[in-house]
């Protein structure tokens, strides 16, 4: 049971960090039509600081369970290196945990913000005018695929089925 | 509770929750959360609201877009042979100097992290052919891979810098200025390296091989061939930004595009390389900017309790030179550069000290770039220094050997560190010129 929800979860995180590079492609390609626009043709999309802002939000919260999990996130290892695997194994379900209720507190007021915008059909005060539950709602996808992860890496931490991870930036 | 001591509580708490091993953008959160909660005393339900609105605001910044952008350029050309073009380029015209192919690793540095304003990048791509070759050639390894762990940080001061964008984010300061900023310090770290080369080869020339075979001014004019790419590339960047044609976020599309172009053309680019380095960029990217919008969490929680108000004040009351605060803050930050990395830093501790010195008479811009030199010297401090790690991962020799091989450059670093704080004008008069168009 444990390994199938495991496996779900992961393959969520894994599809946040696709959608993550879609918005990385698709933020590099909005500057260069913008610019082409600009430059060329004297005109602009007039959207581009706004949508390419979204995109940064989304790149960022997408992919957050996913660098969490492989390790991409820096910290300082100097006690579950030094300590013993159990004591290492203990502190890291203490601060995993400690990790959770600050993403559940976070994502609880996210939610209420996203179904507040929804209910009231908030915009941007832009051109645009984007439903501001949407960009809204990448923190909010980001961070619950977040909490998923970190309750997973808990149990199978818990159960003696997961490693530490370790950070590997700069490796 | 006075406001120090409530300031003091603050600290105590991001200290046992950092060292307890948590993510840092986790610790500096919880650090914002728990402060205001506990500390301040205010509901939860007010701390949660806050802490959501500061989270969204500083992720989905404009001004952050050049963050993913300049490290996929630095992604894509890491997977290249950009790096074996710039070695084979820059060899002929440094052989005749003292030190002789000790100098590819400082200009290969300087050139590729004028290109992707990652330090890490810069190292390993720089680092991949140069302290092989080095090694194949009989050089001394110490000394090639201590100007390396040294000349690899220049990527977080010579623009496009990450680093400067991210300071320029928080800090509300002009990103273009301060890539202005980043110039001169960038060029005279890297003169100070390359002497530091030529003093030592002039003194123990047995750390300096043979010459084999002299090349000719015609091996060197052509070698330029292989220089043209990255610097029609940096033109391009860099000049798309002080031609006024680009703000440093659109500059950073057109690296990508310029680099992307570079890797058809040259037949280097597949699904795999664009797969890979694409996810290479966003995970740089998410760890920086979470570190960014936690960082933005804890200073808005410090605003809340007045703590950087307080603690200026305090420290404009001990009536401390300019000149021994700095000394203090640049003690401080080696501190913290032992266990944590460069960026990491910054953002902790931004929100405190950008008010001491301001009261103290520096410029914000100056100071930005004080704040990368100190993040130069974190990523070459043992036990956390990703130069160190990305150096160990190349070489295979031990962390201990490339931390000491690395002493000569971090005291190099320092006194250039002196040197812009005497002389400030070295970092301000680029940018005052770009004003004064």
């Amino acid at each position: 049971m444990l390994t199938w929800i495991a496996r779900i979860v992961r393959r969520a995180a894994d599809a946040g960090m696709v959608v993550a590079c879609l918005l990385l492609v698709a933020a590099v390609s909005h500057v260069l039509i913008e610019i082409i626009a600009r430059d060329i043709f004297r005109t602009s999309t007039h959207m581009l600081d706004e949508m390419v802002g979204y995109a940064v939000c989304g790149i960022t919260f997408f992919s957050l369970a996913y660098c969490v999990r492989h390790g991409a996130m820096v910290r300082v290892n100097m006690i579950t290196q030094h300590a013993g695997a159990r004591l290492g194994r203990y502190v890291e379900i203490g601060t995993s945990v400690a990790s959770l209720f600050t993403t559940c507190l976070v994502t609880y007021y996210s939610a209420l913000s996203v179904i507040r915008n929804i209910r009231r059909g908030a915009t941007s005060e832009t051109i645009a005018a984007v439903p501001l539950w949407i960009p809204e709602g990448f923190m909010l996808i980001g961070l619950v695929l977040l909490a998923l992860e970190l309750i997973v890496y808990i149990v199978e931490l818990a159960l003696g089925r997961a490693d530490v991870i370790r950070d590997s930036v700069g490796e | 509770m006075g406001q120090i001591a409530e300031g003091v509580l603050v600290l105590a708490l991001m200290f046992a929750l950092l060292g307890s091993g948590m993510w840092i953008f986790m610790a500096l959160m919880l650090t914002g959360i728990l402060s205001l909660l506990l500390i301040h005393g205010f509901p939860l339900e007010r701390v949660g609201v806050i802490a959501t609105k500061i989270i969204y605001r500083s992720s989905s910044t404009w001004e952050l877009a050049a963050v993913p952008m300049f490290i996929w350029v630095g992604e894509m050309m890491f997977r290249t042979d950009i790096a074996d073009r710039l070695f084979k380029g820059l060899s002929p015209w440094l052989e005749p100097l003292p030190g002789r192919l000790y100098h590819t690793n400082i200009m290969g540095s300087v050139l590729f992290g004028a290109l992707c304003g990652s330090s890490a990048a810069t190292t390993a791509t720089v680092g991949r052919i140069t302290s092989a070759e080095l090694s194949r050639r009989g050089y001394d390894d110490g000394l090639a891979l201590g100007s390396l762990a040294g000349a690899g940080t220049l990527g977080l001061l010579i623009p496009p810098s990450i680093m400067l964008v991210i300071y320029g984010v928080l800090a509300e300061v002009s990103i273009a200025r301060l890539f202005m900023a980043g110039v001169i310090p960038g060029l005279v770290v890297a003169g100070t390296y390359s002497l530091y080369i030529i003093v030592v080869c002039f003194l123990k020339p047995n750390l300096v091989p043979a010459v084999l075979d002299a090349a000719t001014w015609r091996d060197r004019f052509w070698a330029l061939a292989n220089i043209l790419p990255v610097a029609t590339l940096i033109v391009v960047v860099l000049g798309s930004i002080y031609s006024g044609i680009a703000t440093p976020s659109e500059a950073a599309g057109i690296g990508v595009a310029g680099t992307l172009i570079y890797c058809f053309v040259t037949k280097q680019m597949n699904w795999q390389v664009f797969k890979d380095s694409l996810r290479g960029a966003v995970r740089v990217s998410t760890m920086v900017c979470s570190l960014l919008f936690a960082s933005a969490l804890l200073s808005s929680a410090l605003g809340y309790m007045h703590i950087p108000r307080d603690l200026a004040q305090y420290i404009a009351g001990l009536n401390l030179s300019p000149y021994t605060l700095i000394f203090i803050l640049t003690i401080f930050f080696i501190l913290l550069g032992g266990p944590l990395d460069g960026i990491s830093i910054m953002v902790m501790t931004l929100p405190l000290t950008a008010p001491l010195v301001q009261n103290a008479g520096f410029d914000l811009i100056w100071y930005g770039v004080f704040l990368a030199l100190m993040a130069e010297l974190a990523v070459i401090s043992p036990p956390v220094g990703f130069n160190l790690n990305v150096l160990q991962s190349i070489s295979g020799r031990s962390m201990g050997f490339i931390a000491r091989a690395s002493i000569p450059f971090f005291v190099l670093m320092c006194f250039c560190v002196a040197l812009f704080t005497i002389f400030p004008e070295l970092v301000l008069w680029l940018p005052r010129q770009m004003s004064n168009r």
